[in-house]
């Protein structure tokens, strides 16, 4: 009996379901057509940082907005948080970085990240960096921790991609208009070397060569001695080999 | 009292429709379209799907007839690890109540009891009436993320039942690709072992079934009883709504084919649907 009314009632279920997936749609016009991902997918990837119980004590862990087309640039584009209920604009930093906000509320109603560019221009990721120091002083044997920090992170996220990877370095990021970067080294004999800036992209895997960089390459095994930066790079990330 | 009845409307819903069972084992983690574990959420929130699909598939195993019926699926998880998954195609765990025990990113293991309805399709296509009971089990589940990409996943279950019941395990490697923005493929590869309990129970043909149905006696062998493979093509179009299509398909082995039950070891089956989630 029940045999008979199944194509009956998978017509009723597939227009009602058709019909609501046109009717689901967003007031801000802006965002209509942009990148997003599902908030509770975003959710699940911010947690694990939170969840690791490994060393973290120099990293950060953000959602990143991502240029890919080389045409554009980061000007303009916005990130937000919308459902039904809520719109939440979330402030990107000048790589693209945005605090990742835990909200319950956003979880039940299964909200949307959406960025106001479309996914031709853009793409999500998620980012861990090493934190900057306002005072611009780094002991080198704390610069090659927090690289290590990063690739055993990473590698408890992805073992195939990154167990055989060594920390090489970490890369300063400063913004390319950005004209008096200044980025040296102090040796034990407190001789200085200045270390060299070129154009370069924010992160490992990231081909748009946006800022100017300066990498700091870790020599042997011994760490002694600081890397000094004249400003606040916009961030700091960890080089893989 | 209302909020109670809604959220569980579905899966009494589904559990109604899903008495016309069908036969296949195709794992619905695949549906999801992401494989990371679903632990990770906000005290007392929960993530549910229900997902309603035109299928292809085999009358029941082994079966070299096809028949075309509307299956559904369902899944509920709580923030503390609980979770209550309905897959109405699935001959052996369809209806599964389980608890995932940890919390780390990518190791996944818990513990879970059900039903499933056995060999129900068959037996009832042969006229025979006996044994048509449900098939309750207890077992566990461990599920490994070796890439952000690739997890393998094993279940072992211990079913009781008709015929003494007996153990398997359903064991599967998966790896997702992106395809496209929010488009994701899915590929599982994996084979069911069974024990000689377990065989008997899904393929064997006691004296009693032999004057029931009128086939000649079998007694199958433990191991290896299918290998099988399955590729699922997952489209988002927002949060809420996405569009799954699958090809399932497995080879029954020589442990368990030479039954009466098997006039083709080749079994295949195809999905097209939509989930909702929420």
């Amino acid at each position: 009996m029940f045999k008979k009314i199944y194509p009956a009632l998978a017509l009723a279920l597939l227009s009602i379901f058709s019909a609501a997936v046109f009717a689901q749609s967003f007031d801000s016009a802006e965002f209509k057509d942009g990148a997003w991902v599902s908030y509770r997918d975003a959710y699940r990837k911010m947690i694990s940082f939170e969840k690791y119980s490994g060393a973290k004590q120099f990293l950060q862990n953000n959602i990143r907005i991502a240029i890919i087309d080389k045409k554009s640039s980061l000007d303009g584009v916005k990130l937000a948080l919308e459902s039904k209920k809520t719109h939440l604009n979330l402030p990107l930093d000048p790589v693209g970085r945005a605090v990742f906000p835990m909200l319950k509320a956003a979880y039940d109603e299964n909200a949307e990240l959406r960025v106001n560019r479309s996914d031709n221009v853009v793409k999500f990721e998620y980012r861990i960096s090493i934190a900057t120091r306002p005072d611009g002083i780094y002991d080198m044997a704390d610069l090659r921790n927090a690289c290590n920090q990063a690739l055993h992170y990473l590698r408890y996220q992805d073992f195939l991609k990154y167990s055989l990877k060594q920390c090489v370095g970490v890369k300063f990021v400063y913004a390319k208009d950005q004209n008096d970067v200044s980025l040296k080294m102090t040796n034990t004999e407190h001789v200085l070397t200045t270390l060299a800036v070129a154009d370069g992209s924010a992160f490992e895997n990231d081909e748009f060569n946006a800022f100017k960089v300066a990498t700091f390459k870790f020599a042997g095994s011994v760490d002694k001695g600081q890397v000094v930066s004249n400003d606040v790079p916009l961030t700091i990330s960890a080089l893989f080999d | 009292m209302k909020k109670l009845l809604v959220s569980t409307l579905p899966f009494a819903l589904i559990a109604f429709c899903a008495i016309a069972q069908a036969q296949t084992n195709l794992s619905d983690t695949m549906f999801t379209g992401t494989l990371d574990s679903s632990v990770s959420m906000p005290d007392s929130s929960k993530d549910n799907y229900v997902g309603a699909y035109l299928a292809a598939v085999p009358k029941y195993q082994g079966s070299d007839h096809m028949k075309a019926e509307l299956v559904l699926d369902a899944q509920q998880e709580w923030s503390n690890g609980v979770f209550l998954s309905v897959d109405s195609w699935k001959p052996y765990d369809t209806y599964q109540l389980g608890m995932h025990l940890s919390s780390v990113q990518n190791v996944d293991y818990g513990v879970m009891l059900g039903a499933g309805q056995n060999r129900a399709a068959f037996i009832t296509d042969s006229q025979g009436n006996a044994n048509k009971d449900w098939m309750p089990f207890i077992g566990g589940f461990f599920k490994y993320k070796l890439a952000e990409d690739i997890q393998l996943s094993s279940e072992l279950l211990y079913t009781m039942g008709q015929f003494k019941g007996g153990a398997y395990a359903d064991l599967n490697a998966i790896k997702s690709f992106s395809v496209a923005d929010h488009q994701t493929l899915t590929l599982s590869v994996g084979t069911i072992l069974g024990n000689r309990d377990f065989a008997t129970s899904q393929f064997g043909i006691s004296p009693q079934q032999s004057i029931d149905y009128g086939y000649p006696t079998y007694t199958p062998t433990a191991g290896v009883e299918d290998v099988h493979a399955g590729v699922n093509w997952h489209w988002n179009f927002n949060s809420a709504w996405s569009l799954n299509s699958s090809i399932y398909a497995s080879h029954l082995t020589s442990n368990v084919s030479g039954t009466k039950q098997v006039q083709n070891e080749n079994n295949g089956s195809l999905f097209v649907g939509l989930a909702y989630r929420f």
